[in-house]
């Protein structure tokens, strides 16, 4: 009897005991692969945007969102892969249901072969509505009509749109030997914001006549006209790479060609447009002629470079790379026949040759000491033939003379060290110096420098750099760091010789004298005097010191909360010839972040930084300008997974930019500017302000599904004067006017199933 | 045998079994795993030193990495645990003594966290012949001490880094004022994720300048914007020799990302022509008061172009210079087009 039920119990523990130990198996099979295994999943729904394409026009420049207030939410991955073979097919896409849509498609065999194919589009909105009555919008030839008033013509908003196509491919014949290459065809369309203006008179147009007070007249005109982008560019890229040992060596080739649909705009202007007072007037004498001129498009072109870079590892811890490349550049459209070239040139037949050689070394020299050393010498030689392209029109007596274009060849030699030093206590300290050298190249003789004081041939520029750093292990980081380099030029001032002399050299440039007390010879002579109290020399030439230094501290007291400390202040003081220019450009920034995982629920990262950038500058109508943008962002993101079915987040962003534009007379000021400037108080501030709360939530349906809702609010304001003071639009002569709204708030709410599958 | 023995016999079955049942699923997961590949683990070839211990209830979650390309086991070059985080002897046996268990031979988080050389000597054991680091060495994230694992995920089959959208969530991390810059309003679509850093940027080392993709700013720029490459019949040199002299790439609150507004920023190189002021259309331009006399305010029926207004809204110095990237019309005709008129 006793038998019984131990029999009993014997067979039922062994059935037990059997299904339990298949069953454990299975389910942990189950777990393993599910955990180690590719996930395909699915997202369906919709969302949708309040306003309209007005008030969606910050939100929706790039995003989809501004031309439809409702759209497809859908996007899939699927991800095959043959664990027996390593055999990958994956399909990756984006935004399906929008502008900004994207494929991805790989396939391979790992550590064999892979193909992919990506495609790519994007649209972007100009924020800003157009109100003209320009025709022919999008193409080459437009024609301007001039409306009755600000407003009386059709709404434009300009798009660009491209959509970019990918093939690449690589290969492994064996662990030392890949070949990888790839196509890319980018196709844009659309247009974009653009323009052409002329005023009379002109020394650039001697024919053209101003408005006298006996003409009633307009003699300038402003015309927006969109430019047709319709355009293509090609990138081509192959590499061959190669490990020989200690040797890494990669052979490749990069080609970029762009060819443009539309060679040129041409305008059609008609005979009366607004005067500077918005009275409609037949136009000065010539204007209309120079306006209906062809505005030159970009013209096809397209660059070649043949490369040859790697590294040769001496050891772990010390390493040589390197690049050698030979670039060539061309551009050789026939010229289109709207225009007017030299006799017997058809192109430019422009022509870029750029080598480029690089080397550099890493080293550990010590165990606690690592040194760095690079050096890079860039050479272009521009072989573009001379042709006579540029005229001035001098006016009578004299004739107008004539100049050839401009190819500069430039060269470029930088080179760096630095060594780093690891000290006790978590100490490490980084020593650096800098040498650069830039020769912009001769000028040619037989050209005109325009609209410039003076130009230097080389600049050259020394610097020092030196940070220390502290860890203390993961709880305290800590660095300072200094940069330190002066520019000064390597070569004389060099004067652009007038297009309106009538002596001496009438073209090129001579060597200038830049002393303020430098005496003009008789005007029968050349003038190298270069000092001129409203003389302005560009700022890539003038001599400059850079100062910039950089803090930083990190402290993780916890394990579950951080904290980042940084701030960052630069300067860099430019001196010229004259006190004009551009004299100081500063950047001071400072901010916090931090992390805090509050428990396993609730994680919490915020910052907040303040940035202050200001450019003081002279100008030669007789004011200094000292522009600020100071600018004040912040951020927190909250998530939280409640239970294993709930996971929330809120994601705040909030960015405040003011643009000052402080304007002052200097003693040059006219009588009239200074009146203007000392009752109007010059120019407003710039503001922009952005507030964003985006707001999701998830909850697990089961294991394979979800439903996602995603709110967003979007706030921005841009009170700008660039298109549009106190009301008063800035109009072109035609009454075209733009616009945007100051304030705009959208609201979205996107609801998605999602759906994970293998 | 006495009954207690034969009780004893009796039992041996149920033994069996349940010894059985406790190392039939190692046993069945191995015969499992064989079948993938002579030396396949739970997730990663020869893998049982690890995860005889660490699993999924880790963090990070060590078996996801089989969702990854480094969990292809039939790739021969696919590590195993200990090609990453090396053999770690001590940290598999605990010494006798310790206080705590030692880290792996190679931690890449923690308090135990190891050099960043060391860290990354790991990954390029096998990524270090790659076009693309060629140059990691001496590089500057390399010099500072950044490790691959800073911004890589491995044990993940969502590395944020090479998710273009999340990318720039990982470059911000370090990368503040360009967190700032991206949220102005005339920028890239970086958030959007269809410009990611890595479009403009090799984080793992390059030739250019600020870790540029290519050689210089300009042959980058040249990638997305080659109608700025030329050569053209009349350049315009700033522009061939760095597009940041004019633009911050990243974002700026001007149009066109320019780092100051027209006609300021022309006017850091170019004299200005006109007597003007910068002045807005509406500051009440057309007062007598304002002008040289009575009969020439500012603005009246007979002002030239070059009027402060003209040259300080819309577009500025380019209302008229309108081809600021350089021009390729060849005519030789007034008003020439050198001054990048037409």
């Amino acid at each position: 009897m006793r038998a019984r039920p131990i029999a009993s119990f014997r067979v039922a523990t062994l059935a037990l005991a059997v299904l339990s130990a298949l069953h454990a198996v299975h389910a942990e099979d189950d777990a393993v692969k599910e955990l180690t295994t590719p996930k395909d999943s699915m997202t369906l729904g919709a969302g949708a945007a309040s306003g309209d394409e007005k008030d969606r026009a910050r939100f929706g420049m790039f995003n989809g969102l501004r031309k439809d207030d409702g759209h497809l939410l859908l996007d899939f991955g699927l991800s095959r892969r043959d664990d027996a073979t390593g055999f990958w097919t994956q399909l990756w896409t984006r935004n399906l249901g929008l502008e900004n849509r994207e494929v991805r498609l790989v396939t391979g065999r790992q550590g064999s072969w892979k193909l992919g194919a990506d495609y790519s589009e994007i649209v972007r909105r100009d924020p800003r509505t157009i109100n003209t009555g320009v025709q022919g919008i999008g193409s080459a030839n437009q024609t301007v009509v001039l409306l009755s008033a600000p407003g009386a013509g059709q709404d434009q908003n300009l798009a660009l749109k491209r959509q970019g196509t990918t093939l690449s491919i690589d290969k492994w014949f064996t662990p030392g030997l890949q070949v990888e290459a790839s196509a890319k065809v980018e196709n844009k369309n659309g247009s974009r914001f653009f323009g052409k203006g002329f005023t009379c008179t002109s020394t650039a147009a001697p024919g053209c006549l101003a408005a006298t007070a006996t003409s009633a007249v307009t003699g300038w005109a402003l015309l927006m006209l969109p430019e047709p982008v319709d355009s293509t560019i090609r990138q081509f890229e192959a590499r061959v790479n190669m490990t020989l040992g200690k040797l890494f060596l990669s052979a490749g080739y990069y080609g970029n060609l762009y060819s443009n649909a539309n060679s040129a705009i041409i305008p059609n202007v008609p005979g009366t447009l607004l005067n500077p007072v918005g009275t409609p007037l037949p136009l000065a004498t010539g204007l209309q002629s120079i306006l209906n001129l062809p505005v030159a498009l970009p013209p096809d072109s397209e660059s070649h470079q043949f490369s040859l870079a790697g590294n040769y590892r001496f050891s772990p811890s010390t390493v040589v790379n390197f690049k050698f490349a030979r670039t060539r550049a061309r551009q050789n459209e026939t010229f289109s026949t709207v225009f007017t070239p030299p006799a017997g040139v058809t192109s430019l037949n422009g022509r870029v040759d750029t080598t480029l050689a690089q080397m550099s070394i890493s080293a550990r020299p010590l165990r606690d000491v690592t040194f760095n050393a690079n050096a890079r010498h860039e050479e272009k030689d521009d072989k573009t033939p001379l042709a006579v392209y540029n005229i001035f029109g001098v006016p009578a007596p004299n004739s107008p003379k004539t100049y050839t274009n401009t190819p500069l060849s430039p060269e470029r030699f930088l080179a760096k060290a630095e060594l780093g030093w690891r000290l006790p206590d978590g100490y490490r300290l980084s020593a650096g110096v800098d040498h650069e050298k830039l020769d912009h190249g001769t000028f040619p003789p037989t050209s005109v420098v325009g609209g410039l004081s003076g130009i230097r041939q080389k600049t050259k520029e020394d610097g020092y750099r030196i940070e220390l750093k502290r860890s203390m292990g993961e709880s305290a980081t800590g660095s300072i760091a200094w940069v330190s380099t002066d520019r000064n030029g390597a070569s004389d001032w060099l004067k652009p010789v007038s297009v309106s002399a009538t002596v001496g050299p009438q073209t090129g440039v001579i060597i200038a004298d830049p002393s303020p007390t430098c005496v003009a010879p008789p005007s029968t002579q050349v003038n190298p005097c270069i000092y001129s109290r409203t003389a302005i020399f560009p700022f890539i030439f003038m001599d400059r010191r850079r100062e910039k230094l950089r803090l930083m501290a990190h402290f993780q007291p916890v394990e579950n909360f951080s904290i980042q400390l940084y701030g960052e202040d630069g300067k860099d003081r430019y001196t010229g010839p004259t006190e004009h220019g551009l004299r100081k450009f500063a950047f001071r920034m400072g901010g916090i972040d931090a992390n805090w995982t509050l428990n396993d629920t609730w994680t919490l990262t915020a910052y907040a930084m303040n940035g202050k950038q200001s450019v003081d500058a002279g100008h030669s109508t007789g004011y200094d300008a000292v522009l600020t943008d100071d600018n004040t962002t912040g951020g927190l993101t909250l998530t939280a997974s409640f239970g294993p079915r709930w996971n929330v987040g809120a994601e705040l962003t909030s960015v405040n930019d003011v643009l000052t534009y402080f304007q002052q007379q200097d003693p040059l000021a006219s009588a009239a500017n200074t009146r203007f400037l000392a009752e109007q108080g010059g120019l407003p501030d710039v503001t922009y302000r952005l507030q964003s709360l985006k707001l999701f939530a998830t909850y697990l349906l089961n294991r394979q599904s979800s439903i996602r809702v995603d709110l967003v609010h979007h706030d921005t304001l841009f009170n700008e004067w660039t298109y549009n003071f106190r009301g008063v639009p800035f109009r072109y002569n035609d009454n075209t006017t733009l616009s945007a709204k100051e304030r705009q708030r959208v609201n979205y709410v996107g609801v998605s199933y999602q759906f994970r599958f293998r | 045998m006495g009954t207690s023995h034969a009780r004893a016999l009796s039992r041996i079955p149920l033994l069996i079994l349940v010894v059985a049942a406790i190392a039939l699923p190692g046993t069945l997961a191995q015969a499992s795993a064989a079948t993938g590949g002579p030396s396949k683990g739970i997730v990663l070839n020869d893998d049982a030193r690890c995860t005889k211990c660490h699993d999924e209830g880790d963090s990070p979650k060590v078996l996801s990495i089989g969702q990854t390309r480094h969990g292809v086991t039939r790739d021969g070059r696919t590590p195993t645990c200990t090609s990453c985080h090396g053999a770690s002897d001590k940290h598999v046996n605990k010494p006798d003594g310790a206080a705590a268990r030692p880290a792996p031979d190679i931690a890449f988080k923690g308090a135990q966290r190891s050099p960043a050389a060391d860290q990354n000597g790991a990954c390029l054991a096998c990524h270090q012949n790659e076009s693309r680091r060629s140059h990691w060495a001496g590089s500057t994230h390399e010099s500072r001490d950044v490790s691959c694992t800073d911004c890589h995920q491995m044990h993940t089959a969502h590395d944020k880094v090479r998710d273009r959208k999340a990318q720039p969530e990982v470059c911000f991390a370090c990368h503040k004022t360009q967190r700032a810059e991206v949220a102005r309003t005339f920028r890239h679509p970086i958030l959007e994720g269809k410009v990611a850093c890595s479009d403009c940027h090799n984080s793992h080392g390059s030739v250019g300048p600020k870790l540029m993709k290519r050689d210089s700013v300009v042959e980058t720029c040249y990638q997305c914007h080659a109608e700025k490459r030329g050569p053209f019949v009349h350049n315009h040199e700033p522009v061939n020799e760095d597009c940041s002299n004019c633009h911050n790439p990243h974002g700026t609150v001007a149009d066109s990302m320019l780092k100051v507004r027209p006609p300021f920023l022309c006017h850091q190189c170019h004299t200005p022509h006109g007597g003007q002021i910068a002045q807005l259309g509406g500051q009440n331009q057309t007062n007598p008061a304002y002008g040289s006399s009575p009969t020439s305010p500012l603005l009246g029926p007979l002002t030239g172009g070059k009027s402060g207004i003209n040259y300080t809204q819309g577009r500025g110095c380019l209302n008229c210079h309108t081809q600021v990237h350089g021009t390729n019309n060849p005519s030789a005709t007034n008003p020439t087009p050198k001054f990048n008129l037409r």
